[in-house]
């Protein structure tokens, strides 16, 4: 999900710049309160080692691989704040050596995969793991956390595109969580796969005990970076969402409306879910259920990988 | 993908400057290319002959800069496919994947003209927070470290299986990645030992 | 007395005993070699010799380095006075250029720039690495890294040298070359190590440790000419006094 240079438009690089910074401030300010002298070294090591994870192939369809990203995978073991530094150093080296994203798209980069992705993921992660709890519940969590990290990243990136100019919003949309909700279950897979090997080995490293303490402000001050961040990029084309889509029906040669009589009823036929008027809120709800469906999988997977004599502690 | 360590090209006018001119210079080409819009193709040529002349003045051999770039390109041409759906979808295509090519032509020379320790002292001149500077500079130093870790990891467990098969190189390489992380961690403590013994409190 | 160590005993976090009550002096000037087989507990003893073990002070003390009883608040004066070079280099080189990490341990003591400019120039000197300031870690051989180590540790003036299994990992000519260095130093050295060669070489003295004790301590020639208890704990009589004939 890396944005090369020449996607965002100036107002767009400041802007995720700012924001970028805002985050990683925040995160500067909480690890210096809770990382101990002692863990300092292990943000720049897990730093390497995430780069270094980043680079592994994953063989999907023919010839293709994926990678890993890592984000939820560096908040379980370092909090949420060491994860957004460890990342953040990461894509800085990424880009500035290695050409990996581009250097006005760092700052997007940045909040897309360093700040939020793990924030959003850590939040869902501490949630779901405290509703199902012990270590099956902690892995379903990290896979479903990893899941949604993925493909809220990318809904936030395709508006970062459509905010430039350079991608209609429907598109974009459709297009980098579409994609990204196929890309996130392999993540989530991985996720959980490598918290199942560490936990073998290093169990006190995945541990059921929050890596940091938690603060209100933090959760607050968070809280609202993720709020905003959502608030710019993705809720101004809500609204117009079923437009461009009709638009994009239209340029590519039919139009929903013009079907006369579909031959099944399609419960879904008119964008609109039949007892619900708002196309937006269909959206909202299709989207919670592949959410659904991913943390039901993660459940079944997380099962499968935890011994059966670890279930129910 | 296998890393390559640093890649650094012979002194020219261009890596004789200094590290913050460098950057300087390359925002400004890349916020020039990033404001020009996407449906004037004639606007190009400012950026092209601009970036090329940066090439020429590093001495760039440009078989080697095509190589890096064709490396990198995979992502924007997908990224570039996006913008099919405009009214005016082919001109922005290419007026997108020239821009996106031209700024990461402008990367790459800048990285290839300027060795690490300047831009970590760039990055300290910039005021990064002191936390943040010191996971840069053990990530740079640790990454090729790890990267042959991973590598050789991969090979002998590679090595030891007879079954083909994707899902058996999920499995493999997640246990790689888990392994990595606890000898991360492992080595981090004893870094962090030897960091002490040398007084650092 | 350079160092001492008085009935030391360890349990490590997962409760397993590690050193069962260790008792040696070291001398100034001295050379002593610390042999044992693996899992004997020569590198936790070690990390006790310049206060970087117990994590948190014992009731008593049970190092003494120059007097000086090891403990957290006289940390500081200790990793002074006591230079590790430890097993693994790349553990030891962690700053992006040699001179950076050689510079690291006279920075930390609060020392001048030109000062420690000088101390840098002069350490790599000693281990025979001038010029190589501005050189990367990862570009350099197994032997090299280990002379830079060394020469950061050196570049503190510490009084005692503490080497864990200095001469591993290196190919023959870098192993000889590291001796002669070491042979070289001023230092009070102690080194624990499997290159036995290197502690008929070196060490005037040899301490046997096995499953946390002492279990014998003599000159080197003697010690590990007695087959019999180099094979009872788990070592060999080295080559070198294989051969010696007995006049």
């Amino acid at each position: 999900m890396h944005i090369p240079d020449g996607f965002l438009d100036a107002k767009t690089v400041a802007a995720t710049a700012a924001l970028a910074a805002a985050g990683v401030s925040m995160a500067v300010y909480r690890a210096r309160r809770t990382v101990p002298p002692a863990k300092v070294p292990l943000l720049g090591l897990s730093a390497a080692f995430l780069f270094a994870a980043q680079m592994v192939n994953f063989p999907v369809a023919g010839g293709t691989s994926g990678h890993l990203i890592g984000s939820v995978l560096a908040a379980i073991m370092l909090g949420p704040s060491g994860a957004v530094i460890a990342l953040s150093a990461v894509l800085t080296v990424q880009a500035l050596l290695f050409g990996d994203g581009g250097l006005l798209a760092l700052g997007a980069n940045i909040l897309n995969m360093a700040v939020l992705a793990p924030l959003v993921g850590f939040a869902l992660y501490r949630l779901v793991s405290r509703m199902i709890g012990g270590p099956r519940g902690r892995l379903t969590a990290a896979g479903f956390a990893a899941w949604c990290s993925i493909v809220v990243a990318a809904a936030v990136c395709a508006g970062e595109l459509a905010w430039s100019g350079a991608v209609p919003w429907s598109v974009g949309l459709a297009a980098m969580t579409g994609i990204h909700a196929l890309i996130g279950v392999g993540e989530a897979v991985v996720t959980m796969l490598v918290i199942a090997a560490v936990g073998r080995i290093r169990p006190d490293l995945v541990g059921s005990s929050a890596p940091v303490p938690s603060s209100r402000v933090s959760f607050l001050v968070y809280a609202a970076l993720v709020t905003s961040v959502v608030a710019i990029f993705i809720a101004p084309f809500a609204s117009r969402w079923p437009d461009g889509l009709e638009k994009v029906a239209s340029t590519l040669g039919f139009s929903a409306r013009a079907l006369p009589h579909p031959l099944i009823a399609s419960p879904l036929a008119d964008y609109r879910i039949p007892w619900i008027e708002s196309p937006g809120l269909a959206a909202g709800l299709a989207g919670g259920v592949g959410a659904l469906v991913v943390l039901a999988l993660s459940f079944v997977l997380a099962t499968a990988l935890v011994p059966r004599a670890q279930n129910g502690r | 993908m296998r890393l390559q360590a640093s890649f650094h090209l012979p002194p020219s006018i261009i890596s004789r400057l200094q590290a913050s001119v460098k950057a300087a210079g390359a925002l400004v080409i890349l916020l020039g290319i990033a404001s020009l819009p996407l449906g004037v193709p004639l606007l190009l040529i400012v950026p092209v002959v601009v970036t090329s002349a940066a090439a020429l003045l590093s001495r760039f051999p440009p078989v080697t800069l095509l190589r890096r770039l064709l490396m990198l390109e995979p992502f924007a041409v997908a990224a570039s496919a996006l913008v099919l759906f405009r009214p005016d979808g082919w001109t922005a295509f290419w007026t997108l994947l020239v821009k996106s090519s031209l700024s990461l032509t402008i990367v790459i020379i800048f990285s290839a003209t300027t060795p690490f320790g300047d831009i970590f002292m760039l990055l300290r001149r910039l005021k990064l927070p002191g936390i943040l500077l010191t996971t840069i500079a053990l990530l740079y130093r640790y990454l090729f470290v790890l990267a042959d870790q991973v590598e050789r990891m991969r090979r002998a467990r590679a090595g030891r299986t007879f079954a083909k098969g994707r899902r058996l190189a999920w499995f493999l390489n997640s246990g790689v990645i888990g392994h990595l992380a606890v000898r991360s961690v492992e080595r981090a403590e004893r870094v962090y030992a030897a960091m002490r013994a040398r007084g650092w409190e | 007395m350079a160092l001492q160590v008085r009935d030391l005993r360890y349990c490590y976090p997962d409760g397993k005993e590690a050193l069962k009550g260790v008792t040696f002096a070291v001398e100034d000037g001295e050379c002593v070699g610390l042999v044992g087989p693996n899992g004997a507990g020569k590198s936790t003893l070690l990390l006790h010799l310049n206060g970087l073990l117990p994590e948190t002070d014992a009731p008593s003390p049970a190092v003494w380095v120059r007097g000086i009883p090891v403990s957290r608040d006289r940390a500081r004066e200790i990793h002074r006075r006591v230079g590790l070079l430890f097993q693994d280099p790349d553990d030891q080189l962690f700053c992006p250029t040699v001179f950076e990490d050689v510079a690291f341990g006279p920075s930390q003591l609060g020392l001048g720039e030109q000062e420690v400019k000088t101390l840098v120039e002069s350490s790599l000197r000693t281990v025979g690495l001038e010029g190589f300031e501005h050189r990367m870690p990862h570009h350099l051989s197994g032997g090299e890294k280990r002379r830079v180590c060394l020469a950061g540790v050196l570049a503190c003036r510490p009084e005692i040298l503490v080497l864990d299994e200095p001469t591993s990992d290196l190919d023959p000519r870098a192993k000889r070359e590291l001796k002669a260095l070491l042979g070289g130093l001023p230092a009070t050295r102690i080194i624990a190590t499997h290159d036995l060669e290197l502690v008929v070489e070196l060490c005037s003295r040899v301490i046997l440790i096995d499953e946390g004790r002492v279990v014998a301590e003599g000159s080197a020639g003697a010690l590990l000419g007695d087959e019999t208890l180099m094979l009872a704990h788990g070592l060999e009589k080295p080559h070198i006094l294989r051969h010696r004939h007995p006049h």
